[in-house]
This record gives C-alpha cells, structure tokens and sequence, in this order.
C-alpha cells in the first residue's frame, strides 16, 4: 500500500512538473499586448474639444497598438516612447503604443501570419509582406477610409497618391517616410586636420583622394598607441553600389540612352572602381580587416585615431570620430574630425552617391482585427498635417528636454537651448528622446520638406543644416551627388523566381567583391573580377537586369 | 500475451515513465507532421494540405550553384569534428584518470569543462582578440621576428577550417569527457590490480583494460555522432565567418538559414533539413548494425 502510494505520487509530481514546464505565458506576444499606459483611460471628460493642435478628442480613447516590423531593442523602445504616450493620451485621447523585437522582422511577420496572432495595426511592411498579407485578406483596403477620413493623407501624398493603389484602386498600406529629402546619405570622408596640415590639396577624382590619403598615412604612419593607420577601412555595413557611385553608376547600374540598365559588373566602370579599391590593399593602405570587422571593430579603430579616409554614411564618421574624441580628448579642438567630400572619375557624368527614393521605406497597414479603423485613419490623417508632422517627429513640446515650442495657434519655434547643444555636438539624444519620444510612432509621415514651409524635416538634426557650418560644408561637398532614384524602385516579391536569383547574386557579389579587393596582385584581382561576372552571369545576371529595366521603365511611365 | 505479462509486471515502471513519454510523442513526433511542407509550395497562413510540389525543393537544393561548395564545407568540417573532436575527449578522460593528485585533477577537470558553458558569441570575440590582424597572436609573431606583415587568419578562406575544429574542440572537449570518466569510474578495480599483478605498465592497463571498459561508450557515442555528419554548425559560422571566407563557412545550416527561413522559403528550408535527418538517420542505422556484427555492441 505504501510502496503504491508512494509511486502515485511520483506520477502525480513528475507529470505537474513536465505539465507546468510545457505551459508557460507567451512573453513575445505582440499581437495584442499594449506596452505601455496599458488601460490608462483617456481624457473622456473633454472628449469632443479640440486641442491646441487642431485634434477633436474622440468621445471613446482611439486605441493604436502597433507592431513595428524592425529589429530593435524592446526596453529601449518602451523607455523611449513612455513619456509620449502619456503625452498622447492625455492631450488627444489616442492610447498609442509600438512593440518591436529584438528578431528578424520577415520572420515574426510570417509567424503572425501562421498563428493570427498579430495586432490591429502593422507598421513598416515592405511590398513584399503587403503581397503576402492581401493575398491572404488579412489586411484592409484603406481607399475608402482615406476618401472619407484622410483628406490631409490624400492633399500631402498629392498627385503620388495614386502610385500608392493597385491596379484595382484599392491601397493597400499608407506611405511612411516618403519624400524628398535633400540631404547626403553616403558620401567619401576625409580627416580634416591632417587634409589641412597638407594643404588641402584639390580632391577631384578618385586618383586625387588615393593620392591624398596615401600622404597622409604616410605622414601619420601609426596612431598614438603606435598602432598602424590606414588610409580605408571597412565594417559590415558597406554598401557596395554606394562605393561605385563615384564611377557615374547610380545604385551599382549602369544607363544607356534608352535606359536599358547595365549591372555594374558588366560595365568598365565597376572593374575600374574594383581595382583602385585593391590599389589601396596592394600599397597596404586598406585595413585588412576591412571584410572582417563588425561596427563596432571599426568604430573602435576609428576613433583610435587609424583610419585617414572613410567610403560610407556620413554619420559614421561623426558617430566614430569627433563625437568620441568630444567626450575622450580634453584639448579636442574642432578641427580635429571628418568632412564628408565627393569626387568623381575623369569620364563620369557625375558622382551619384545618395539615392532618394520617394516613394517612402515601407507602409503601415490595418488588419483585419482592426475594431475602430475610421479612428485609427483620423489620427494617421493627423500625422499627416505638417503640424502632426512636427509633433510626431520632434516629441513633447514646452519641456526642459524638447526640441521645439509650440503655441496655440499653430505657432512654433525651435528650442534655442537644445538647438545649440546640437550644434556644439553636446546634444545627449538618448536622454532627450526618452523624454520628448521624438518619432517613436512614426506610421505615416513624411521624411521629405514638410508642405507648409518647404524647410522642416521630421529629421530633429537636419533642420540646420545651414546653422552648423561642418554640416553645411558637407551639404557643399556632396550636395550634388544626391539623386531622385524613386523611378529605379523594384520589389522582389516571395512568389517572384528571381528573388532567390537576385540573392544568390548579392550574396555572391560580398564574397567576390571582397576577394577581389584583397587581391595580392592587379592581374589576380581582374581575374577575381572576371570570375566574379562569370558566376554571376551564370546565375541570371541577365535575367535581373532585364526585369530591373522593365521595372524602371514603368515607373518612369507612372510617375511621368 | 508476453508483453502484457511483462507490461503489468513493470507497471509502475510504465507509470513513472509515462510523462515522459507523452512529452516526447508531443514535443517530438507530434510536430513532424509538419514536415509534408517539404513537398509543398508553402505559403505561411496558407493551408498545410495545398500546392503540392512533390519532390521539386530537394531538386532544386542539388541544382543550387552553390550546392558543391556547401556540401564540401559541410562534410570537410564535420569529419574533421569528428576525427579531432571524438578522439580527443577520450584522451583527455584517460590522461585525467591517471593523474593521482585528487586536487590537481579536480581542478584541471572543472577548467576543462568551463568553455562549453561560454557562448558561441564570446568565444567569437576572444578569437577576434587573438587572431586577428592586430591580434596578440599576430603580435606576438611579428615582435618575434616570424612575420613582417600580419597574417589574416580571420580574412583568409584557408584558416577557417583549422579555426573553427579548434573552436570546436575547445569548447567540447572537457564537457565530452565527462561520459568517458564515469565509464572509467565503472571499470571494476579488481581488473587493474589483476593486470598490473599479470606485469602490465601504465599504457599496458590503458590499452588492455581502461579502453575495452569504455568500448560500449566509445561505440554507441560514435554511432549517434554519425548522426549529425551533415551538422557542421551554424552559429560558429555566422559569428566567425566573413564575406572573404564565405568558400570556406557556408554550410548546409547557413545557406537554408539564408535562402530558406530568411527570404521565407519555408518549405525549401523543410526539405533540406529533411534531406539531412534522413542521411544523418541512415548513417546510425548502418554504423548500429556494422558495429552489432563485428563488436557485439550497438544501440538498438
């Protein structure tokens, strides 16, 4: 009896056990787990006012609680847009919240799509996931929502707007961060006080940069630490196409007069840029690690004083040059930094380094579990406004931490205090964010001018560009090499056969650009390069350059 | 009626196993349905039953034009894992067992046990301290007057093998002999006093009585590492390699990982991890039934 007692209760014990270890609360639930301010009511006593900003309050608390399809931190997310979303709450009787997590977003979004466990509202869905999802119903066609709800969605998307339906009128997702916006995004960079120690010689093609970088390296052969400089270095973000720009190739292709696209491989143009970056390896002026490093590797040697020259996005070397030495160098004089500069080879029409396609990143969508959609669009037509513009791009207002002042009225004003610690690049962004969540909520705005002044940005930082004389001499420099490249948008969707083509030919293209960059002779790096082409040819080069041709195409004849 | 016989007779056996068994029929064989996306164009959110392709995503991973590359990385790393990385815990165990200083012993054994509780991450970053361009190894080489220039151990294709097998081994090794002490544990003591009584030495009672007590081990582990022949690794790859050692890292894991999950080509994914599970099944069952006929030992 007490041998069979005894037994029971080891069944009884092991089976609770295993059942409570296969249970458990779903922790990464985004579907519908509000982040922050969860049930806070909202301002109800004054619902039908209109606030300071032109909002009516909505009787019953407009409810947003979206899942941003990017891979980011979740507690930095929620501490950023904590103050926010009270803000919100408060001053519209919009509870809105944004969940992210720290894993690839394609793949949560295809997990959602399996379990139907996904939120009412889906921001930064690419085309691609926008096909999965109508095809699926999961997702509503806004047209008539945006017809009845958004007249300011349809007066600042304008004549684009209709770019945005689909062949049957219906849209699908709203636009975020379209536009215009004038402004470099990849540029070559120079470190300033030893460029001004040589004189400053003219830097007009890239023969000129190699030359200047070759004497500066030589002039500071090691750092302090008696480490090895480098003229270039490189880190996993290297964008290649960017790098061949100086060459006259918009975003790594070539255009004929017919505007047939050519990839760069098939083109003089790319050999030629293959082999002057392999000149910087066989003199040992190119960082051996320039395909090996992490961000962070290359972070730490720039800012360790062992990189001349940079080929990449202009805040990299802010971010890694003087914003460190800001903080590290007790006698740092402001000359003692990087300028971004452009330059183009003797034949190229122009550089073309800065690609803008206006047609925004990616969309916000509503699902099919949206209870309240016309709500929900109401307060999207609101970010629209360029006042909405404002508020959702630059935070709280009228706080010691904001970035501008806002008045009833509609009258506004930049912050003077946190202006000018932006422009002696002492501004602590992640403390001021935390406290005014500037874009922690951008579902549908614009990156571009906004409409009302043709001036302001949703950018904080680049509003002053011409009150900050290092970013208005780098406007200078590369200002011309930014470029409209909406026309040469191409999607490659799931169901498409040359998307995997298209992959196998960019992940190709990282091996054989590098190896042929790190070639140990001139002959050994245009044989990489010839083997590169041949492989690539292989796979269907052709076949991609034909569809991006038939794409660019008819955009040019949609957006005519 | 035997069965049931010898079932009531074990009941409370049964009884206490039987959580355990519903966890595996659920956790493990429950979700196997799921493996019919292998032979479907499968569309997540779709219906699991539609779109048949039959053997189409097995044909194409044979087409890819990577596919030889992959398969020669695969298989070269994993037979090195398994001529270095079996071995070597075995070593270690017999060399651990005739240390007679209890301290020194217990020591060495807990150090070697301590890198397999180090992530892949960390150990990523340790061997970037040591072997790259401005590592301590190259470092230390070039102040010795060995090299002029740095070598690229990390940059260079032809490292990465040695590399990542003595990642591998490092991380492994104590933890792997952990199994092959406690066997040696198990060896009657009778037997070495016997043999040294016969006038066998150290390697004598190594070689005649340690290593036959530990055969069964050594055999039945053998057998289940042939299993995982076409696992090479998947984290050490993407942690360690580099676009200049792609030739030399991709492995079968990377690749469905990138063109399968990542472009969201799930049931190519699927088909491939099938392709492997069966290869890796088929190779137990023949080591079991080789290692049956001649050595009296196998695993089922």
């Amino acid at each position: 009896m007490k041998r069979q007692a005894a037994t029971l209760m080891a069944i009884l014990l092991s089976t609770a056990l295993t059942l409570s270890a296969c249970s458990g609360k779903n922790t990464n639930n985004v579907g519908s787990t509000p982040q922050a301010g969860e049930g806070t009511p909202g301002n109800t006593a004054a619902a039908g006012t209109v606030n300071e900003f032109g909002w009516e309050l909505p009787a019953k608390t407009t409810k947003i609680h979206f899942y941003q399809a990017d891979q980011g931190n979740p507690d930095k997310i929620n501490k950023k847009q904590a103050a926010f979303h009270t803000y919100l709450l408060e001053k519209f009787n919009v509870d809105i919240t944004r969940s992210s997590l720290d894993v690839d977003p394609k793949e949560k979004l295809n997990l959602m799509l399996v379990s139907g466990d996904y939120p009412e509202v889906i921001a930064a869905m690419d085309d691609s996931a926008i096909s999965q999802w109508k095809a699926q119903g999961k997702i509503m066609d806004l047209a008539p929502l945006v017809d009845q709800y958004g007249p300011n969605i349809k007066k600042e998307l304008g004549a684009r707007y209709e770019s945005y339906l689909d062949e049957d009128g219906k849209l699908w997702g709203i636009p975020r961060g379209w536009g215009y916006l004038p402004i470099p995004d990849f540029t070559a960079h120079i470190r300033w006080d030893w460029y001004q120690e040589l004189g400053a010689p003219a830097i007009e093609t890239p023969e000129d940069y190699y030359n200047v970088l070759k004497q500066m390296v030589a002039k500071h052969p090691t750092n302090a630490n008696g480490e090895k400089t480098y003229a270039l270095s490189w880190n996993s973000d290297v964008n290649i196409n960017n790098a061949l720009g100086f060459w006259g190739l918009k975003d790594g292709y070539k255009e004929d007069a017919d505007n047939n696209l050519t990839h760069w491989l098939n083109t003089d143009e790319g050999k030629q840029a293959v082999l002057y970056y392999n000149r910087f390896f066989l003199d040992g002026m190119m960082d051996p690690d320039a395909f090996v490093n992490k961000f962070d590797d290359w972070r730490i040697k720039f800012s360790s004083e062992r990189i001349a020259g940079h080929i990449g996005p202009w805040w990299q070397s802010w971010n890694a040059g003087h914003e460190v030495w800001l903080k590290t160098d007790a006698d740092y004089k402001e000359d003692k930094r990087y300028v971004q500069i452009a330059f183009k080879a003797p034949g190229a029409e122009k550089a073309y380094l800065s690609p803008k396609d206006t047609h925004g990143w990616n969309y916000t969508v509503l699902t099919d579990k949206a209870q309240s959609p016309e709500e929900i669009i109401k307060f999207l037509d609101f970010m629209m406004t360029p006042m909405g513009t404002r508020l959702l791009g630059w935070g709280i207002p009228n706080i010691e931490d904001s970035y501008w002042n806002y008045e009833e009225g509609g009258k506004w004003s930049f912050s003077e205090t946190t202006k000018q610690s932006l422009l002696d690049g002492k501004l602590d962004f992640e403390k001021t964010e935390a406290a005014n969540g500037s874009n922690s909520f951008w579902l549908a705005y614009p990156q571009g001018l906004l409409s009302d002044d043709q001036k302001s940005t949703a950018w904080y930082d680049q509003n002053f560009i011409q009150d900050d004389k290092w970013k208005k001499l780098m406007h200078e420099n590369v200002g011309d090499s930014i470029y409209d490249s909406t026309e040469r948008r191409v999607s490659f969707m799931n169901d498409n056969p040359l998307t995997i083509k298209n992959q196998q030919i960019e992940e190709l293209i990282k091996t054989g650009f590098a190896k042929a960059v790190m070639s140990k002779s001139e002959a050994e790096a245009v044989k990489n390069f010839d083997e590169l082409r041949e492989k690539a040819v292989k796979i269907g080069l052709a076949d991609i350059e034909k569809y991006r041709t038939e794409q660019y195409k008819k955009n040019m004849a949609l957006l005519k | 009626m035997n069965y049931l016989r010898r079932f009531s007779r074990e009941r409370q056996i049964w009884l206490l196993s039987l959580p355990i068994i519903l966890w595996v029929l659920l956790f493990a064989y429950f979700p196997m349905y799921g493996l019919i996306i292998a032979f479907q164009n499968y569309i997540p959110g779709q219906t699991l039953f539609g779109n048949w392709v039959g053997f189409d995503n097995f044909i194409r991973f044979f087409q890819e034009p990577d596919f030889w590359m992959i398969m020669r990385n695969t298989i070269v790393i994993s037979l090195l894992n398994l001529c270095i990385g079996f071995p070597a815990p075995i070593i270690l165990a017999l060399l651990l067992n005739e240390v007679k200083n209890r301290a020194f012993k217990k020591t060495i054994q807990s150090l070697s046990y301590i890198p397999y509780f180090i992530s892949w991450v960390v150990v990523a970053s340790i061997l970037f301290t040591l072997l790259g361009s401005d590592g301590i190894i190259n470092d230390l080489l070039q102040r010795l007057g060995f090299i002029q220039e740095p070598i690229l151990f990390l940059g260079e294709g032809k490292y990465f093998w040695a590399i990542i097998t003595s990642g591998n081994l490092w991380k492994e090794i104590g933890f792997s002999s952990i199994i092959y002490l406690s066997a040696i544990a198990g060896i009657d003591r009778e037997q070495y006093e016997a043999g040294r009584v016969d006038g066998l030495g150290r390697f004598g009672l190594i070689w005649h009585i340690t290593l036959p007590g530990i055969r069964a081990t050594i055999v039945l582990l053998f057998i289940l590492a042939l299993g995982g022949i076409l696992n090479a690794g998947f984290e050490q790859q993407l942690l360690l390699g580099s676009p200049t050692t792609r030739d030399y890292h991709e492995v079968i894991d990377t690749y469905v990982y990138r063109f399968g999950v990542q472009l969201g080509n799930y049931s190519y994914g699927t088909a491939v991890g099938l392709m492997k599970s069966l290869i890796g099944l088929t190779l137990v069952v023949l080591a079991n039934r080789l290692s049956k006929r001649l050595m009296q030992t196998s695993i089922f």
